[in-house]
């Protein structure tokens, strides 16, 4: 299981890379998934402070039990509000993995983003808080 | 048939992404790229009949009963998890790659997206 310090630094990672790609006009499905990798690793920095690791479903991804633990831990402690933790399933579940509504466009992408930006930037704070 | 030329369209995309930064070594990204071009040359093999994964582990199970029967090897199916599990861990868990791995990735990568650019221009001029 990856520790806080390993989440920390692929958030930051993954903040550059999506920021790079999207700048650069890049395929937007690598964009939208950079943009969820960051707030995945931000959330789980903050819970791998709390000692909570989220697992998966069989042969699946940790999507649904990050978001459970978010809500148990980090919106049940008041570091997080049910706003933060409604944007963070509108951004699991409007990243069409499966492209069930076609190729994700540009137009897309900005909105993902324009979606993503705040709590992203919420998170960063937390995360840069428990740091200190 | 939009959905299959959608899958195919997709995944040449990110196959190109996959090589393109497998040159500039941005790992994540050739990570990403390479599992998913493979990943939707998978669904466009099941978009021929009708089939669509909502899920990876429908993807897996798909794989392993149907599409193996339709020409893809057991080396395929094999490589499919190590593309998949790597994905997970380097992605999402604690593992950066080494040089030595990332390597390794790439072949298994590409080795899979030419088998199924075999069976999908079979499939698709069929």
């Amino acid at each position: 299981m990856a520790q806080y310090r390993q989440h920390a630094h692929k958030a930051e990672m993954f903040w550059d890379l999506a920021q790079k790609r999207y700048a650069e006009n890049g395929t937007p499905f690598l964009c939208m998934n950079l943009v969820m990798y960051t707030v995945g690793h931000l959330l789980e920095a903050l819970l791998a402070k709390e000692g909570r690791h989220p697992g998966s479903p069989v042969r699946g991804v940790p999507h649904a039990d990050r978001g459970a633990l978010m809500r148990s831990y980090l919106v049940g402690e008041g570091r997080l509000t049910e706003a933060d933790a409604a944007c963070y399933f509108k951004l699991v579940s409007d990243r069409d993995t499966f492209i069930d509504g076609g190729i994700q466009t540009r137009a897309f992408v900005e909105a993902y983003l324009a979606t993503a930006r705040p709590l992203i930037s919420r998170l960063q704070t937390l995360v840069a808080r428990s740091e200190a | 048939m939009a959905v299959l030329d959608d899958h195919i369209a997709l995944s040449k995309t990110l196959y190109s992404d996959f090589e393109t930064s497998h040159a500039a070594s941005e790992w994540p990204i050739v990570v990403d790229a390479g599992y998913y071009a493979v990943f939707h040359g998978m669904e466009a093999m099941s978009a021929l009949e009708c089939r669509d994964s909502y899920s990876f582990a429908d993807a897996a199970d798909i794989l392993e009963t149907a599409l193996r029967s339709q020409g893809l090897s057991e080396r395929f199916v094999q490589d499919y998890r190590y593309l998949f599990y790597f994905r997970r861990g380097a992605l999402y868990g604690a593992h950066v790659p080494t040089q030595s791995q990332m390597k390794e990735f790439a072949r298994r990568a590409k080795s899979c997206f030419a088998a199924l650019q075999v069976i999908l221009d079979r499939g698709v001029s069929a």
